[in-house]
C-alpha cells in the first residue's frame, strides 16, 4: 500500500535530482578547494604543464632553503597546517585554507604573516619557533617583487645577496666504527702492548691503522714487521718504518698491505731491486725514500703508478 | 490526529547542543581558537557520554533498543520509505536508528582522536602525553581527515531529514523543538519517559566525566 501524505507536493525522484545538483555543487566546490588536485587533473588530462620550477632556478636555490628551515616542519606532506605546503615551489602555489595567492608581490599573505612581531598569535613561524632573518625575508620580498616566478634564475637577481657558503659536517656513526675495529680488536690489543707507542689508529673516526716504528727505532726488524702484516695487513693504511733494520727479506710483508696509502722507508736496508716491487701496492699514494736509491727509471715508474715520490737525503 | 509528545527534553536538548557544539568547534578550529575549540570538544565528549546513557536507561523513544533494529530490516525500510510505501511515525526509523550509531562512533572518533591531538605550537589534547609524538601527530592528521567523513554523514543526515519535510510532509525539526507530533494514532504501547532529574543526573555525571579529562 503507498502511503501518501495530504499535501504532498515534492516528488521523491524530484527531490533527489535535487539532492544529486547540491552534492554536485558541493562535490565541486570541495575539489575547488584542493587546488592540488585541480592541477593534477588538469596535468593528467594535458591541460597543463606540470607545476614545477626549474631546478636551477632562484626559488630552488634561494627561497626553498629558506621555507625548508623555518616551514617545511608544518607545512609539509605530513602535516600540511592550514592545508599550506610550502615544501616546493608546487605546493607554495596551491596556498592553503586562505587561497591567497602567495606568489604575489602585493598584501602577500604570507610576508605579512612573516613580518608580524614574534609574539603575535599570528605571526609565522610562531612564537617559540627558530625565526628567519631580516635579510632572509628580504631575499623572499625579493623574488615576489619579480613575480614569484619558479623559472627565473640566480642571474635574473644580480642584486641578491651572494649565497653563503654552506659547510655541512656530517654525523659520525660510531657504532659502525666500532663495529669495523671489532674484527682486529685483539690483534691490535696484542701489538699494543708488545710494541708500545708502535700502533695506532689513523683517526678518532677510523678503524684503519697506521704502524710507526719511530718509536723503537734500531730494534725494529723484519721479524717484527711480519708479526703486524700477519695480524693486520688489511687495515694497515700508512707505515712509517724509516731509519729502521727492515731489509729486502720485509718486501714481501710490505706488500701483502693492500690498503697501504704512504710508506716511509729511509734509511732502511731495502736495497733499489727491491724498491720497484713496491709500484704494485695498489692504494699506495706516497713513498718516501732515500734520495740516492731513486734513479730515472725508478722514478719513471712510481710516476705511472701515480705514486708520490719525496726523497729524503741522509745526512 | 492526536498531537503526542514523542521525544523528552533530553534527548531534544542532546540533539541541538550537539548541533550547536559541533558547529562551534569548527568556527574555532577554523580561527585558529585552540583553547575554545577544546572546550567545546570536551562539551561534545559530555553530551556522548550523556547520550550513550541515555540510550541504555532514558526514556523509549531514545533507547538503543527501540531504535536498533536488523540491518537488513533497516535497509527494506529504507528502501520501501524512499518508494513512499512505509512511513514510521515514532522515534527513529529504523535507518535513521543506524544513523544515529554511525554519528555517534564517528563524532566518538573525532573527540577521542582530539584527545590525543597536538598542534605543534603549544597545545596537547588532554591524553596526548599518554601517546607518542608520532602517533599524536598520526591521530592529528586522522582528527582532520574524520571531520570530512562526520560532513558526508551531517549531509547525508539533513538530506534524509529534508526528504521527509519536504517529500513526507512530516516536519522532523519542529518535532525535534517541540517534542510533540500529530499522530494518526497514539501509539500501540504507551511511551516510557524518565524522569527530568535522572536526565540531570547522567548531564552531571558525563560533564564531571569530561571535566576530570579536561583537567
Amino acid at each position: 500500500m503507498n502511503f501518501k501524505t495530504p499535501e504532498q507536493k515534492l516528488s521523491a525522484k524530484s527531490y533527489f535530482w535535487l539532492v544529486a545538483l547540491l552534492s554536485l555543487i558541493w562535490l565541486y566546490l570541495y575539489i575547488q578547494s584542493k587546488p592540488a588536485w585541480v592541477q593534477s587533473i588538469k596535468e593528467q588530462l594535458g591541460l597543463s604543464p606540470v607545476l614545477v620550477a626549474k631546478q636551477d632556478s632562484f626559488y630552488n636555490s634561494r627561497i626553498d632553503p629558506i621555507m625548508e628551515k623555518y616551514c617545511a616542519a608544518c607545512h609539509d606532506d605530513n602535516k600540511a597546517k592550514g592545508q599550506l605546503r610550502l615544501d616546493s615551489f608546487r605546493q607554495l602555489t596551491f596556498s592553503g585554507k586562505s587561497g591567497a595567492d602567495l606568489t604575489l608581490a602585493e598584501n602577500n599573505l604570507l610576508l605579512e604573516r612573516m613580518k608580524l612581531p614574534a609574539t603575535d598569535r599570528m605571526a609565522m613561524p610562531p612564537f617559540g619557533r627558530e625565526r628567519h632573518t631580516e635579510d632572509e625575508l628580504a631575499l623572499i620580498e625579493l623574488w615576489l617583487s619579480k613575480g614569484g616566478s619558479g623559472n627565473l634564475t640566480e642571474d635574473d637577481f644580480p642584486e641578491a645577496p651572494a649565497k653563503a657558503k654552506v659547510i655541512k659536517f656530517y654525523d659520525i656513526d660510531w657504532q659502525k666504527i666500532e663495529e669495523k675495529r671489532l674484527a682486529y680488536k685483539k690483534q691490535v690489543a696484542e701489538l699494543q702492548t708488545q710494541y708500545p707507542h708502535v700502533l695506532h689508529y689513523q683517526a678518532r673516526t677510523s678503524h684503519l691503522l697506521v704502524l710507526d716504528a719511530f718509536a723503537m727505532k734500531n730494534h725494529f726488524d723484519d721479524q717484527m714487521l711480519t708479526h703486524f702484516s700477519q695480524a693486520l695487513a688489511p687495515v694497515l693504511i700508512e707505515a712509517n718504518l724509516a731509519n729502521s733494520q727492515i731489509s729486502d727479506a720485509a718486501i714481501e710483508q710490505v706488500l701483502a698491505m693492500k690498503n697501504l696509502t704512504k710508506l716511509q722507508i729511509q734509511g732502511t736496508h731495502i736495497s733499489q731491486s727491491k724498491i720497484s716491487q713496491l709500484a704494485k701496492l695498489p692504494a699506495l699514494k706516497t713513498l718516501v725514500l732515500d734520495e740516492a736509491l731513486v734513479d730515472e727509471n725508478l722514478a719513471m715508474l712510481f710516476s705511472q703508478q701515480a705514486i708520490e715520490l719525496i726523497k729524503v737525503k741522509q745526512g | 490526529m492526536k498531537k503526542v509528545k514523542i521525544w523528552d527534553g533530553a534527548t531534544r536538548f542532546f540533539h541541538w547542543a550537539l548541533v550547536l557544539n559541533i558547529f562551534a568547534a569548527w568556527y574555532t578550529i577554523e580561527n585558529r581558537l585552540i583553547d575554545l575549540h577544546e572546550i567545546f570538544g570536551h562539551c561534545l565528549i559530555a553530551l556522548l557520554v550523556f547520550r550513550v546513557c541515555w540510550g541504555l536507561f532514558g526514556s523509549s523513544t531514545a533507547r538503543f533498543k527501540h531504535f536498533i533494529v536488523h540491518p537488513i530490516v533497516a535497509f527494506r525500510y529504507l528502501k520501501q520509505s524512499l518508494r513512499l510505501q512505509v512511513h514510521h511515525e515514532v522515534g527513529h526509523n529504523p535507518a535513521g536508528g543506524w544513523m544515529i550509531i554511525i554519528m555517534i562512533l564517528v563524532i566518538g572518533f573525532q573527540v577521542i582522536s582530539g584527545l590525543f591531538s597536538n598542534n605543534d605550537l603549544g597545545f596537547s589534547g588532554a591524553l596526548s602525553d599518554y601517546v607518542s609524538k608520532d602517533m599524536s601527530d598520526t591521530l592529528t592528521q586522522l582528527h582532520g581527515i574524520n571531520f570530512d567523513i562526520l560532513l558526508a554523514i551531517i549531509w547525508l543526515h539533513l538530506v534524509a531529514v529534508f526528504f521527509y519535510v519536504l517529500v513526507k510532509k512530516d516536519n522532523l525539526i519542529k518535532t525535534l523543538l517541540t517534542g510533540k507530533k500529530q499522530l494518526t494514532k497514539t501509539p500501540d504501547t504507551p511511551l516510557y519517559f524518565a524522569p527530568f532529574s535522572l536526565g540531570i543526573i547522567f548531564m552531571l555525571i558525563a560533564g564531571v566525566f569530561s571535566y576530570w579529562l579536561f583537567k
